[in-house]
């Protein structure tokens, strides 16, 4: 049988919400949000447009207030936030420069900001992105990818702990978001980065993210880690039972199957798809059990999505 | 705070903006050295006060005499006053131009748009605000920024007149330099006043295009409203007293306490309220996409 893979739980946190709410006006905009983003995680958000997402983002980062619940970063809650925003890079919404600058002048004015010293690392970090022709192009005549990888090098420009990216490969071509998912792979890899990841390109973010949270209408839908999501989006066949442990019991001794899953609502869900559907509704009906359904099932991660906020909207 | 004033300086040196705003005030000051910058302020101002004082208002007559001699069909350019203004003993151009620095209002709207609504229509503040500092350090930070730029401007623009004054008209129309240190030291106080005026509208108003659609015709628009009760025949002393063309042309002549003072004090509230009502706004306005 699967068990649900509990994630380590000495893992050093670098990010948790408790109850997490923002309100504009009568508006909820986030609503009791829990969520935990460990030290190495590249945590992917998804959810559909005025989810929440980017409110969510521009509270960890200072832009905007929560209302209600409360956050910690690295330990710090938000009233001692200040202490480590110099661990935060981050890219919200569109990346926001100045146009009569250029790239690298861009940096520069947000490295002595920072009061990054090395005025070498912004080299470094233009390398990175893959700006190096355009370091010397005024930010009005980039292209839109090109802006965008401008905002992740100033979201990675003083090697922060936790990068925070809303939509980071908004208007990269192909080859481009490959070239990213690839950075931002290394640098969680080598520097052990955390990266949050909010996109609508699910598949994207699937390839890149080993943990993700998903939200509609401000509240969290699900939390889970990649394991856990392929297992949710493995083909299998579902059975609804009107006893699961009997159940469990036959396909465990019986038919000797033991990768399944036993969800809520006694619906039982068998990956292995060695056995046909019908001799298996077939055996558990034989052995007095009430089937009232059975089907096979397997999605993607997107119609995995539909399905949550679907189910959620019902 | 001092990283982003520095980081606020460096984007300016590397912008074209402020080179424009110094060939402005360069253009300007040449222009005005040579046409003599017609005398205004005795419009405005009360009784002079010293000796000094009393000479040029009667240069000024002098001034008004000539060209009510001028046949009517007489050629009057800048040329011919000019050579006229230039045999008079106490007229001082370089003090003349200054008590007309009301201009650099205009010079500090650029300041603005280039250090706080630039910010704002680009969307970086943003980033100042998240990574490095809170709103109050990048408020405190802009309001410092532009009131460092405004005594540098007013400092170049002092410079300017006074050089290009000396050789332009020969060093015939130059006030001592303790003067014009007075005068430098006593207008530092109005534009301060002024540049306090312009961050709060900056912040207030955020946008670039509308920050500029209120304070440009803000100036005139005040003035035409002293204006106002003198056409329905109402004293207005205490309103014209106040408005920053009179405080300004009134502190390059009238050196007395009784006038100094008041309009220090006057300068000073502007600059307090204009800081904290700028800051209250900001710090607790929700930040727009």
């Amino acid at each position: 049988m699967n068990k649900t893979t509990g994630v380590d739980k000495m893992l050093e946190t670098a990010l948790k919400t408790e109850q997490l709410t923002k309100k504009y006006k009568d508006n909820t905009v986030l609503n009791n949000v829990d969520m935990t983003v460990y030290r190495g995680d590249i945590y992917g958000i998804i959810g559909r447009n005025g989810a929440g997402k980017t409110t969510m983002m521009k509270i960890f980062t200072g832009l905007t207030e929560k209302t209600e619940g409360d956050y910690t970063i690295f330990g710090k809650n938000s009233k001692e936030f200040s202490k480590v925003k110099h661990r935060i890079g981050y890219l919200i919404e569109s990346p926001s420069f100045f146009s009569n600058l250029t790239c690298y002048q861009n940096l520069k004015y947000h490295a002595i900001q920072k009061g990054i010293a090395d005025l070498g690392h912004i080299d470094e970090i233009i390398e990175t992105v893959r700006l190096t022709k355009e370091k010397d192009k005024k930010f009005r005549r980039l292209s839109l990818g090109m802006k965008q990888r401008l905002g992740i090098a100033l979201a990675l420009l003083d090697d922060p702990d936790l990068v925070l990216l809303d939509e980071p490969i908004n208007g990269i071509d192909p080859i481009g978001i490959s070239e990213m998912r690839e950075t931002f792979r290394k640098l969680n890899h080598e520097r052990n980065m955390t990266f949050i990841i909010s996109s609508h390109i699910l598949s994207e973010l699937y390839n890149t993210a080993n943990r993700f949270l998903f939200i509609d209408h401000g509240k969290v839908l699900k939390e889970m880690t990649k394991q856990q999501l392929d297992n949710e989006c493995r083909r299998c066949i579902v059975v609804k039972v009107s006893d699961s442990k009997k159940t469990s019991a036959l396909l465990d001794n019986k038919l000797g199957i033991t990768d399944y899953k036993v969800t809520d609502n006694n619906m039982i869900r068998i990956y292995n798809l060695d056995e046909e559907t019908a001799f298996i509704n077939r055996y558990l009906v034989n052995e007095g059990i009430e089937v009232s359904a059975i089907y096979e099932s397997g999605v993607d991660i997107e119609e995995y999505f539909k399905s949550l906020v679907g189910a959620d909207n019902k | 705070m001092k990283r982003l004033i520095k980081a606020d300086l460096y984007r300016i040196i590397h912008g074209k903006a402020i080179y424009v705003v110094f060939i402005i005030m360069l253009f300007s000051s040449i222009l005005a050295a040579f046409g003599m910058s017609p005398p205004i302020v005795f419009s405005i101002a009360s009784e002079p006060s010293s000796v000094t004082e009393l000479e040029e208002k009667k240069e000024y007559d002098e001034y008004f005499k000539y060209l009510m001699k001028m046949p009517d069909d007489s050629d009057i350019n800048i040329t011919t006053i000019r050579e006229h203004m230039l045999s008079f003993k106490y007229f001082k151009a370089d003090k003349e131009i200054l008590s007309g620095n009301l201009n650099l209002y205009y010079i500090i709207i650029c300041l603005a748009v280039i250090i706080i609504t630039s910010d704002f229509t680009s969307g970086s503040y943003k980033n100042a605000i998240t990574i490095t500092s809170n709103r109050k350090k990048y408020y405190n930070a802009k309001f410092i920024t532009t009131a460092l730029m405004t005594l540098f401007i007013h400092t170049v623009n002092t410079f300017i007149v006074c050089i290009v004054n000396h050789f332009i008209n020969h060093g015939k129309s130059d006030s001592k330099l303790s003067e014009i240190a007075i005068i430098y030291l006593l207008h530092c106080f109005p534009l301060i006043g002024l540049s306090s005026l312009l961050v709060f509208l900056a912040f207030f108003f955020q946008k670039t295009a509308v920050f500029n659609s209120v304070a440009i015709p803000l100036c005139v628009g005040y003035q035409l409203i002293t204006a106002i009760p003198s056409l329905l025949n109402i004293r207005t002393k205490l309103l014209t007293r106040f408005e920053m063309q009179s405080i300004i042309s009134a502190l390059a002549y009238l050196r007395t306490p009784d006038y100094i003072i008041p309009s220090l004090i006057y300068c000073m509230c502007m600059i307090v309220i204009c800081y904290f009502a700028g800051l209250l706004y900001f710090t607790r306005a929700e930040i727009k996409s």
